[in-house]
C-alpha cells in the first residue's frame, strides 16, 4: 500500500501545485470567475505554469526531487496564504436536481472505473514508450537528455513536465492519474460552460458523451497527452467566451497563456493561437464602439506575450539542440543531420493513410462503432453528428461548430481517432444544443452512451483490437498483485528487460526496428524509424535483403584535368537517390581517396563520407525526394586527370545523372549523362559488415522481432553476421554483435 | 370517445378477448417454427458478442431484445420465447379496438373493420409467433392511432409518443421503413400544408413535426445502430424480388390460395386502391373531418412509391411477410374512403365483400400450427421422443440443415447437454438419432434406419 500512496502523493502534489500556481495567478489578474469553474480553471492554468517551470529546471539541469518537493510546497503555502481572507466566489444559477444527481451517478461510476485503470500500471504503448520513456530519460539525467535523438524526443513536451514532477513521487502510474485528472477536468469544464451560457442539458449531456467515450477515456487513464491538449483548447474557447462578455484584457493573458500551454503539450494544437487571435480581431471588428479606447493591438499584445512565452522553451529548445525549431516537422525548411525530411515525409503519410477501410463511408462506423483500425471509438451516439447543424440556428452552436471544424483539422494529418478528441467536446456540445429542443432526447442519448460505452458492454460489439479499456484491474491498481505479470501481459518485450540491463553495460544503446517499452528499460533504445542513427543502423541491416550493391553506373569521358567532380541528379522524383559508393577513375585505375579531398553533397551533406568509405553496408542517400540539384561532389586540393565516375548502388532508376567537373574559372560543366550500367555479383561478407559497421555507430546490442526483415537470415546464419543471442522472449530476440 | 357500450361493441370485445386467448393458447402449445429457431439459436441464446458479431435480416431487434429479456427472467419455453410477441399482439388489439372505434362508430361496419384487421390469417400469427413483424405492425398501428388523436385533440405528448412507436416498428422489422417513413412524411406535409383543421384556427398551435420526425429517427436509432454495425448489404437484401411477388405470397398467406386470377385480381386491386387513396387524400385533404382518408391514402401511396424507388436506386429486395402493413393500410384506405362518401351502394358492397372475405378467414382460422412452421409442426413431439429414447446417454443427433435450428432449440430447451451439439452440415457422418426432413429421408433405406416418429414434415430415425 505504500506504493499506492506515493503513485496517489505524486499526483495529487502535482494537480495540488498546479492548483495553486493557479490561484495565484487567477487572483493576480483578479478574474470573475463562479467557484467550479475557476477551480478547473486554475487547475488548468496552473498546469501551464507547472509545465513552463519545470521545463526551465530540465534546461538548467536541476529537475530534483528536492526542487520539485520544496518548491511545490512553497508555491502551495503562498497560495494558501494569498486565499485567506479571500471573498468566496459566487455559484453558479441552481438547476434541477434530478439533472445533476443523474448526470453525478454516471460520472461516478465511469470515474471509478477509470481511477482504478489509471492507478494500475501504465501499459499504453505511447505512454510506456515514449512519453514516459522521455519522462524516465529526464529523470536520469535530471533535465533534458542532449545525447538521446528520437524524434519523440523532439516534440513539445508540457505534459511529460508535469509527468515528471509526479514520477518524482509516484513514478508512472501518477504520471498516468495527471493525465487522468484531465480527463475529469474536461467534462466539468463543459458542465460549467452550460451553466455559465444557460445551456445546462447540452453541457450536462455533452459532458457524458465525452466523459464515457471509450477513446478519450482510454487515452485519458494513460500517459498520453491528448486530454491534455483538449482540456486547454477547450478552456481557450471557455475563456473567449467569457471574455467575449467581459471584455476584460487579463482574461486574455490568461487566454494567451493557454494557448501557448497547448503547444507546449502537443503540436497538433498550433490552431489554438490564431483562433483566439481571429476570435479577437472579429471581436473588435463586430463592435468596435464597445471600449474604442482600447486598441486591437494591445489586446493582442495580452494575447501572443504570454502564449509565446509558453511556446517558447520548446522553440528555443529546439532550435538551440537541433537547428530545427519545429522539430521533428518542417526538417526540408530547417536541414538537420538528426531526423531526414523523407522520413519525416514518409512517417507523416503512413499517418494519414486509413489502412484497411474500404470505403468512406466506413470510417463514421469506425469511429463510432468499430475501432480496429483507427485505434478507438467515440461511442455510437456520435454518428448522430450530423443532427449538431440543428445548432446552427444558435449563435453558441455556431461557434461550437466552428471550433469543431478548426480543431478537428489536425485529424487530417493523422488517421488515429484521439486526433478527433480536441474537436469532439466541440461537436458534443453543439449537439446537445441542436437536440435540446426534442422531448427526452436528451436523456434518453446521455444513457444510451452510457450504457453502450460501460467497458463490459463495450467489449461485446466493438471490434476486438479497438484501444480500449477492458478490463478493472482493481487489485494490481492497489497493489495486492505484483504489478510484474499484468505488465508483462501487456507489454511482452518487458521479459527481457533483466537480460537487457544484465548484458548491456550502462550508457550503451541498443537498436530494434520496432518502438519498445523504454520507459521500464534503463537503457537507451535507437528505433528505426525515430532518428538518423536509426535510418542508418536500418539500412546497414537490411543492405542484404534490400538493396544488395551489385549494380554500377559508370560514367565515361574523355580524359579531363580538374579541381572538382559531381555528379548531379536533374530530376524530380519521389525517390530517393542513393550512392553506396563513389569511385573516380583514370585510366581504368581508381584515383586513391586522400583525407585532403572535401567531400560534398546536397540535401544531406552530413552522411556523404558513406559514398567514401569503402563499405556497402553504409550509402548516402538523399533521404528525401529526389530534386533537381541533388548532388554528390569532390574537390581535389590539386587538379587530378580522370577519365572515369563510378557510382556503385542500387540504381534510382528514376534519377536523371550527369556527370560535371569544375572549371578553372569556377563553373560547373556537364561531360556526360549516359552512365554504363553494369551488374555484378556483390561482394561477399556484407552480413559481417554490416555488424561492424554497426559496431561502429555504437550500436552493439540488437532486438530483433520474429516478424522483422532481417531475423530469418540471422537466425540462419548467426557466424557469418558475427552476432549471438543472448535472451528471447514473446517473439523478440535479444542479439549481441560479437 | 364517449364510453358507450352498444351490442357490436360488446361484442367486438369479447371477440377480442377470445382471439386473445386464441392467441396464448397458440403460444403455449404450438411446436416451435424455423424462423423463432433460427432467431433463437443465431441471435438470443449466444452470448452478447457472439449476437452482435453479425446481423441478417430475420434479426427482428426489438423482438430478439424482448425475447433475451423473457427467457432471462422466465425460463425458456415457447411461451415465453413469443410472450412479446402475445404482448404486441394484445397491444394491436386493443389498438385496432380504439381506431375502429374512434372512426367508425358501431354497428357493422365497425365489426368489420375489427374483423378485416385482426383475422387475417397472416396477422393472427404474427401475433403470437416469436418475430417482429406483429411488433412491428402494432408499434405502427399505435403510432397511426397516436397521430389520428393528436391531430384531433392537439397534443404534443401523443405526437411524441407516436414519433417512438414509429421508430421501434422499424426496430421490430426493418420492413416497417417504408410504411414509417411515408407516415411519417404524409403527416409531415400534412401538418405544415396548413390542413391541421387545428392549426387553421389555431396558428401557433402548429404540431412539432421535427421533433417527432427526431423521436422516430433517434428510437430506431438507439435501438438499432449497434445490431446494424456489422450488417452486410448481402446479407440485407433478401426478400421478393418484385411487388407482384410480394402480393402474391401476402394473398396466399391471407386466403391460402394461390390462383392466378385472385392474385392478378389483388395486384390491380392494389394498384387502383393506390390512386384511389391518393385521389381521396387530395380531395379531403384540406377537410375537417377527412384526417383519416388523408392520411391513409397517402400513406399507401408513399409506402408503394418508397418500396418501388427503394427497390429502383438502393436495389432493396421487396418485403415478403414484412408487408403485413399492408392489410391494415388497404383496410383502413377502403374503408375509410368509402365511409366518407356516404354512398349506400358503396358501403353495402364493402359491407358484402366483407363478409366474404371474413367468412374465407374464419373458415382457415388457425386455431393450431403456424403458417411459417406447418412442415415442423410435430417438432416438439419429436423432441419429447428423442428426450425419452436417448435418456441420459451422450448421442451424436444428425439433422437435416432444414431441421437443425429446431433441434437446438429444443436441445437447450429440455436442458438436453447430453445431446452433443448439432451442426449444420450434411448428413454424411454416423448418428445415434437422425431428424430427417423429406429430403433426406432416403437415408432411412440406405443406412436400415429404425423410424421413431414420423409426422408429415419430419421423421426421427435411430
Amino acid at each position: 500500500m505504500r506504493e499506492v500512496a506515493d503513485i496517489l502523493f505524486g499526483a495529487l502534489f502535482t494537480v495540488a501545485v498546479s492548483v495553486a500556481l493557479g490561484a495565484l495567478l487567477v487572483a493576480r489578474l483578479r478574474l470573475t470567475l463562479y467557484r467550479w469553474e475557476a477551480a478547473l480553471i486554475e487547475f488548468v492554468a496552473g498546469a501551464g505554469c507547472l509545465s513552463f517551470l519545470t521545463a526551465i529546471l530540465c534546461t538548467l539541469h536541476i529537475a530534483r526531487k528536492g526542487v520539485f518537493q520544496w518548491g511545490g510546497l512553497a508555491v502551495i503555502a503562498l497560495a494558501l496564504w494569498q486565499a485567506r481572507g479571500a471573498p468566496r466566489r459566487k455559484s453558479f444559477p441552481a438547476i434541477p436536481l434530478t439533472w445533476m444527481a443523474t448526470f453525478g451517478l454516471i460520472f461516478s461510476a465511469f470515474f471509478i472505473y477509470y481511477f482504478f485503470n489509471a492507478l494500475a500500471p501504465e501499459v499504453s504503448p505511447d505512454g510506456s514508450g515514449y512519453h514516459l520513456g522521455n519522462v524516465v530519460r529526464m529523470w536520469r539525467n535530471h533535465g533534458f537528455s542532449w545525447s538521446y535523438l528520437s524524434m519523440y524526443a523532439y516534440l513539445s513536451q508540457g505534459t511529460e513536465m508535469l509527468f515528471l514532477v509526479a514520477f518524482a513521487f509516484g513514478r508512472h502510474s501518477s504520471a498516468a492519474l495527471v493525465h487522468f485528472t484531465y480527463l475529469c477536468t474536461l467534462p466539468l469544464l463543459m458542465v460549467c460552460w452550460g451553466r455559465r451560457f444557460g445551456l445546462e442539458k447540452a453541457g450536462l449531456f455533452a459532458a457524458i458523451l465525452i466523459f464515457a467515450s471509450p477513446v478519450i477515456a482510454k487515452d485519458g487513464i494513460s500517459a498520453y497527452n491528448d486530454l491534455a491538449v483538449a482540456t486547454l483548447i477547450y478552456a481557450v474557447f471557455y475563456l473567449l467566451q467569457v471574455w467575449d462578455e467581459s471584455k476584460s484584457s487579463n482574461l486574455l493573458i490568461i487566454i494567451g497563456l493557454l494557448s501557448g500551454s497547448a503547444y507546449g503539450v502537443k503540436y497538433t494544437a498550433f490552431l489554438t493561437l490564431p483562433f483566439a487571435i481571429a476570435w479577437v480581431c472579429f471581436s473588435h471588428r463586430r463592435s468596435p464602439a464597445v471600449q474604442p479606447t482600447r486598441p486591437l493591438l494591445r489586446d493582442l499584445l495580452c494575447l501572443l506575450i504570454p502564449a509565446l512565452l509558453m511556446v517558447s522553451p520548446w522553440i528555443l529548445r529546439n532550435w538551440f539542440w537541433l537547428g530545427n525549431p519545429f522539430a521533428p516537422f518542417f526538417n526540408s525548411w530547417f536541414p538537420n543531420p538528426y531526423y531526414h525530411a523523407g522520413m519525416e515525409r514518409i512517417y507523416a503519410e503512413s499517418l494519414r493513410q486509413y489502412a484497411g477501410i474500404k470505403h468512406n463511408w466506413e470510417i463514421p462506423l469506425q469511429l463510432t462503432l468499430r475501432g480496429g483500425l483507427v485505434s478507438g471509438i467515440f461511442g455510437p451516439v456520435f454518428l448522430l453528428s450530423p443532427l449538431a447543424l440543428f445548432a446552427l440556428r444558435f449563435k453558441f452552436g455556431r461557434r461550437l461548430l466552428l471550433a469543431a471544424l478548426v480543431f478537428a483539422i489536425p485529424a487530417y494529418l493523422n488517421t488515429g481517432s484521439r486526433f478527433l478528441i480536441p474537436s469532439a467536446p466541440f461537436l458534443a456540445l453543439a449537439m446537445g444544443i441542436g437536440l435540446a429542443e426534442v422531448p427526452g432526447a436528451l436523456p434518453v442519448l446521455t444513457l444510451f452512451q452510457a450504457l453502450v460505452c460501460w467497458p463490459p458492454v463495450l467489449s461485446t460489439y466493438c471490434d476486438p483490437w479497438n484501444w480500449r479499456i477492458s478490463s478493472f484491474p482493481s487489485r494490481v491498481a492497489l497493489r495486492l498483485e505484483s504489478a510484474q505479470p499484468y505488465i508483462l501481459k501487456n507489454l511482452p518485450d518487458l521479459a527481457l528487460k533483466v537480460p537487457i540491463e544484465l548484458e548491456v553495460p550502462r550508457g550503451e544503446r541498443i537498436f530494434s526496428f520496432a518502438g519498445r517499452p523504454q520507459a521500464y528499460i534503463d537503457r537507451d533504445i535507437i528505433v528505426s524509424y525515430e532518428s538518423t542513427l536509426g535510418n542508418l543502423a536500418q539500412d546497414i541491416l537490411w543492405t542484404l535483403q534490400v538493396h544488395k550493391p551489385q549494380h554500377a553506373q559508370h560514367f565515361k569521358f574523355l580524359p579531363v584535368t580538374t579541381r572538382g567532380v559531381r555528379v548531379v541528379n536533374i530530376a524530380k522524383r519521389t525517390e530517393f537517390w542513393t550512392v553506396s559508393e563513389m569511385r573516380l577513375r583514370s585510366q581504368g585505375r581508381e584515383l586513391p581517396r586522400s583525407p585532403a579531398w572535401r567531400l560534398r553533397a546536397w540535401p544531406n551533406g552530413w552522411e556523404v563520407p558513406l559514398a567514401f568509405d569503402n563499405s556497402y553496408t553504409t550509402r548516402w542517400s538523399t533521404w528525401e525526394a529526389m530534386a533537381p540539384h541533388a548532388r554528390i561532389q569532390v574537390e581535389f586540393p590539386a587538379a587530378e586527370r580522370i577519365d572515369e565516375v563510378v557510382l556503385e548502388c542500387e540504381p534510382a532508376w528514376t534519377a536523371r545523372l550527369q556527370v560535371e567537373i569544375l572549371l578553372d574559372s569556377g563553373r560547373w560543366v556537364a561531360l556526360t549523362d549516359t552512365p554504363e550500367l553494369v551488374k555484378s555479383d556483390f561482394p561477399a561478407g556484407l552480413r559481417r559488415a554490416a555488424t561492424r559497421d554497426m559496431k561502429a555507430l555504437g550500436l552493439r546490442f540488437l532486438l530483433i522481432n520474429d516478424g522483422d526483415m532481417v531475423y530469418e537470415d540471422m537466425k540462419k546464419y548467426p557466424n557469418f553476421w558475427g552476432v549471438t543471442q543472448l535472451a528471447e522472449a514473446n517473439g523478440t530476440h535479444f542479439y549481441r554483435i560479437d | 370517445m364517449e364510453p358507450t357500450s352498444t351490442a357490436s361493441i360488446k361484442t367486438a370485445r369479447w371477440f377480442l378477448a377470445g382471439l386473445l386467448a386464441v392467441n396464448i393458447y397458440r403460444a403455449m402449445t404450438q411446436s416451435v417454427t424455423p424462423g423463432e429457431a433460427w432467431n433463437y439459436d443465431r441471435f438470443i441464446r449466444p452470448t452478447w458478442a457472439e449476437a452482435l458479431a453479425s446481423f441478417d435480416i430475420n434479426n427482428h431487434v426489438l423482438n430478439t431484445l424482448l425475447v433475451r429479456i423473457s427467457t432471462a427472467r422466465f425460463h425458456l419455453t415457447e411461451l415465453s420465447l413469443r410472450l412479446p410477441s402475445l404482448l404486441a399482439g394484445a397491444l394491436y388489439l386493443w389498438v385496432v379496438f380504439r381506431m375502429a372505434r374512434r372512426w367508425f362508430g358501431d354497428g357493422l361496419v365497425f365489426l368489420a373493420v375489427i374483423g378485416l384487421l385482426t383475422l387475417n390469417p397472416l396477422v393472427i400469427d404474427a401475433m403470437s409467433e416469436a418475430r417482429g413483424y406483429g411488433m412491428a405492425l402494432a408499434c405502427w398501428m399505435c403510432a397511426f392511432e397516436l397521430i389520428l388523436e393528436s391531430v384531433q385533440s392537439f397534443n404534443p405528448q401523443k405526437l411524441n409518443l407516436a414519433g417512438m412507436c414509429l421508430g421501434l416498428s422499424v426496430a421490430a422489422s426493418l420492413a416497417f421503413a417504408a410504411p414509417a417513413c411515408a407516415l411519417l412524411c404524409v403527416f409531415l406535409v400534412w401538418s405544415r400544408s396548413g390542413a391541421n383543421a387545428l392549426v387553421r384556427s389555431a396558428p401557433w398551435a402548429r404540431p412539432p413535426g421535427r421533433a417527432l420526425a427526431l423521436i422516430f429517427f433517434l428510437t430506431a436509432f438507439v435501438l438499432l445502430a449497434i445490431p446494424l454495425n456489422h450488417a452486410e448489404w448481402k446479407t440485407l437484401s433478401v426478400g421478393a424480388t418484385s411487388l407482384r411477388q410480394t402480393i402474391n405470397a401476402l394473398i396466399e398467406l391471407s386466403l391460402g390460395t394461390s390462383l392466378k386470377v385472385i392474385s392478378a385480381s389483388a395486384r390491380v386491386g392494389l394498384a387502383l386502391l393506390a390512386f384511389a387513396g391518393l385521389f381521396a387524400s387530395v380531395r379531403y385533404w384540406r377537410r375537417r373531418d377527412g384526417e383519416i382518408v388523408a392520411l391513409t391514402g397517402a400513406t399507401l401511396s408513399l409506402t408503394l412509391v418508397f418500396l418501388m424507388a427503394a427497390h429502383r436506386w438502393l436495389h432493396t429486395p421487396f418485403p415478403q411477410e414484412g408487408a403485413i402493413y399492408l392489410i391494415p393500410l388497404t383496410v383502413l384506405t377502403v374503408t375509410a374512403t368509402i365511409l366518407k362518401r356516404y354512398n349506400k351502394t358503396a358501403q353495402v358492397a364493402f359491407l358484402f365483400v366483407s363478409a366474404v372475405l371474413l367468412g374465407r378467414y374464419v373458415s382457415a382460422f388457425p386455431f393450431g400450427r403456424y403458417a411459417a412452421g406447418g412442415q415442423f409442426s410435430g417438432a416438439r413431439t419429436l423432441a419429447k421422443t428423442l428426450r425419452t429414447k436417448a435418456g441420459r446417454g451422450d448421442v451424436r443427433i444428425g439433422a437435416s440443415p432444414a431441421a437443425e435450428p429446431i433441434l437446438s432449440y429444443y436441445r437447450t430447451r429440455y436442458r438436453q447437454g447430453n445431446w452433443q451439439p448439432i451442426e449444420r452440415q450434411p448428413l454424411t457422418g454416423v448418428y445415434d438419432y437422425y431428424v430427417l426432413t423429406p429430403a433426406d429421408t432416403a437415408l432411412i433405406e440406405q443406412r436400415h434406419l429404425h423410424v421413431l416418429y414420423r409426422d408429415a414434415g419430419l421423421t426421427l430415425a435411430q
